[in-house]
């Protein structure tokens, strides 16, 4: 079983993904739009692609050695902020929510449409 | 036989399951002329002889129902009714015989096209033939240069090329720019500025791996198999790949297309792969090359030149006879007297004769020895790094070629026909390693694209090989469309041509106060075609940008009163093509000297 976290906010996300990293975990994250009351993102595609990444999960390879992180990225009006640190920081450069990603491979994004369940298992090759 | 099963079913089953059947009776002429049309084809075919069975007159009768044909030899190809020994053979003369015969697998195969490299013209036709639900798998493998380095899937253009190219060669362009900033009132301390050659690459290769990654989720996304292995034929239909860690398999696969591309050459000269690199290896160089020599006069050389030098550094070009052999001749030696001007310092008509080392590092340093072409003569200079860029060689010839039996020339260039067919009738060949055709990626793209149309798409559209449009991205950059001069006068003869030619003073170039002489434009018409644009020339800023529209505009037939009758846009270079009045014929002035 994959263990998951939730975090809200670039800080939270940060503070995370260094602790996990510490225990030499492989980090799989996946960044989404908040959610309001009712549970549900402000970003269609998120909502979309959820239960998606959640069913690939089951068949992520040495499950116990992977983290599933997911981050709440923030609102609407945040996120467009072409400056916000998800955006910014070189680690992540993110371009669009929702992205899934492992950490520490900010080259290796599947964003968006790219988040199918048939091409998630790319980001756990190992060539 | 069983003799139990019905008749009918046992005759439709051979039809059915073989690709070439042919009912025969042993004893009847026509059907040993048919079985040796097949034999000398080496196409793999059933007979059943119906004399050698007991029930004969039923199975005729049954083959009566079905094609209306009594008598044998009958025929079927891929389960379709051809005829008896006359209309098989008109089939063959009409050539109609082989492609029904391959226009499906004979067997199952392992994949229905296996593409060997994963560069531009192997994705592009590996992506299409998926589209059409063709199973498909793409090898890739990059054997590491001799100063070990490797880059991920995509091939020359995206890791070694193009792309990194154009973004170095920016860079160089930054920096100019910045100086010329100050002329436009920037308060700019041009002297100051400095740029990181490791941040320059770190940059540069963060976008390569971002689209290395981007292809891998293209194939997966499109169902197309990666492999990170190294393709060896075996057979017509099987390959040997193997992986980084020696591990192998076998792959069978009804098409083959072969696209691995080309490597830099490397003289047979002491110290040459101890000592030097290529630009398989500059892109992505860990540390500052410093004071470099480049070795040859291709475009690889002088853009490499070019956007070092462009940079800052110390950069001599040793030359051994022409500059950008290939392209007009007139156009290549103003970019080299451009560089020049540059700072970039040239040794013409001198070629390597040892490369040694001096001293370790990152840099290190090395002496080279070069040797004049014209007195023999050798003179030795020290440099950081030496560049060789002498020319590139496909890499066919450790593919296992010979055991598929596809021909290919010393050069290890496949000659391939109209379709992009190699000598063996199931294997293609696109990109770099096609005989007689452009290296260029867009080319591969194209042809990778349209031979899968054709191969899974039912279209019979070739690719166009002529009238491509390029670029060459030395500081001063030239594109051209169609002809070199040369290559005009030799096709059309000297006296049939008008060339229409102009300097041109770039409005950018005037505040910082540029030479007003040093772009240039020329278009060279057939004046028995009613003057129609056979090459187009351009030597100036953003030459790729400018090029792109008129080659269309070619590949519409251009005549010079077409280009006349444009309008142009003001301010731009490109408007220029629009008033070109000037022929060479006539001697007459091209100087320019302000609005």
């Amino acid at each position: 079983m994959v263990q998951e976290f939730k975090v809200q906010g670039f800080d939270e996300f940060l503070s995370k993904v260094t602790e996990l990293d510490k225990q030499n975990k492989v980090i799989l994250c996946m960044f989404c739009g908040d959610k309001d009351a009712s549970g549900n993102s402000w970003c269609p595609d998120c909502v979309v692609k959820e239960p998606v990444v959640r069913k690939a999960l089951g068949d992520v390879p040495n499950a116990e050695n992977v983290a599933f992180v997911y981050c709440s990225v923030g609102g609407r009006e945040y996120w467009k902020d072409r400056s916000n640190q998800f955006r910014t920081d070189k680690n992540l450069k993110l371009t669009g929510v929702p992205t899934l990603m492992i950490w520490g491979r900010p080259n290796e994004k599947l964003v968006e449409d790219q988040i199918k369940a048939d091409v998630i298992s790319i980001l756990f090759d190992q060539d | 036989m069983p003799p139990t099963q019905n008749t009918a079913v046992l005759v439709e089953n051979y039809i059915k399951e073989n690709v070439v059947m042919v009912f025969s009776k042993t004893t009847c002429p026509f059907c040993a002329k048919v079985k040796a049309l097949f034999s000398s084809l080496q196409v793999p075919f059933q007979v059943f002889e119906v004399d050698q069975v007991a029930n004969t007159a039923e199975i005729q009768e049954e083959l009566f129902k079905i094609s209306g044909l009594k008598t044998v030899p009958n025929v079927y190809v891929n389960g379709q009714h051809i005829g008896g020994c006359d209309a098989t053979l008109k089939a063959h003369n009409e050539g109609r015989l082989l492609p029904m015969i391959q226009s499906q697998p004979t067997q199952t195969y392992d994949y229905d096209l296996v593409v060997i490299g994963g560069g531009s013209g192997g994705l592009a036709a590996s992506k299409q033939a998926a589209g059409y639900g063709k199973k498909v798998a793409v090898l890739d493998f990059v054997k590491p240069t001799p100063k070990g380095t490797s880059w991920g899937l995509g091939g020359t253009c995206v890791n070694v090329g193009c792309i990194p190219k154009k973004l170095m060669h920016q860079a160089s362009l930054l920096g100019k720019a910045v100086k010329e900033a100050k002329a436009f009132g920037w308060g700019v301390d041009a002297e100051t500025v400095k740029l990181s050659w490791e941040k320059m690459v770190e940059a540069v290769q963060n976008y390569i791996g971002s689209l290395n990654w981007g292809y891998r989720v293209q194939l997966r996304s499109k169902n197309v198999t990666y492999i990170n292995s190294y393709g060896t034929f075996l057979d017509d239909h099987t390959i040997k790949a193997v992986n980084r860690r020696g591990k192998e398999q076998q792959i069978t696969s009804d098409k083959f297309i072969i696209a691995v591309g080309e490597r830099p050459r490397y003289p047979d000269i002491p110290g040459a792969k101890e000592f030097c690199i290529t630009s398989d290896d500059l892109f992505s160089l860990s540390y500052c090359p410093g004071k470099t020599l480049v070795i040859g006069a291709s475009y690889v050389a002088l853009e490499c030149a070019g956007f070092l030098g462009g940079i800052g550094l110390d950069v001599t070009v040793m030359v051994r006879s022409i500059f950008l052999r290939g392209f007009d001749q007139q156009i290549a030696e103003k970019i080299g007297a451009h560089m020049e001007q540059d700072g970039i310092k040239f040794l013409r008509r001198y070629v390597p004769v040892k490369i040694e080392q001096l001293t370790e590092g990152e840099p290190g340093s090395l002496k080279v020895t070069g040797k004049s072409t014209e007195t023999g003569s050798e003179i030795t200079e020290e440099y950081n790094t030496v560049i060789l860029a002498i020319g590139r060689d496909s890499v066919t010839k450790t593919i296992g070629l010979e055991n598929a039996g596809v021909a290919a020339a010393k050069n290890g260039k496949i000659p391939v026909n109209e379709f992009d067919q190699t000598n063996v009738l199931n294997i293609f060949c696109i990109g770099d390693n096609a005989e007689d055709k452009p290296e260029l990626t867009p080319v591969a793209i194209q042809a990778g694209r349209l031979l899968s149309n054709r191969l899974f798409g039912g279209s019979t559209t070739k690719c166009d090989y002529n009238g491509v449009p390029t670029t060459v991205f030395t500081p001063l950059e030239y594109s051209c469309c169609g002809l070199s001069e040369e290559s005009a006068q030799e096709k059309f003869g000297e006296n049939n041509l008008e060339v229409y030619h102009s300097a041109m003073w770039p409005l950018e170039w005037t505040v910082p106060a540029y030479d007003s002489n040093t772009c240039y434009i020329k278009a060279i018409t057939n004046k028995l075609d009613n003057e129609k644009v056979v090459g187009l020339h351009y030597l100036g800023p953003n030459a790729g940008e400018v090029m792109q529209g008129f080659a269309a505009a070619m590949k519409c037939g251009l005549t010079k009163s077409q280009l006349d009758a444009t309008i142009g846009i003001h301010p731009t270079n490109a408007e220029m093509f629009t008033t070109l009045n000037v022929t060479k014929s006539s001697g007459g002035s091209i100087e320019q000297s302000g609005c």
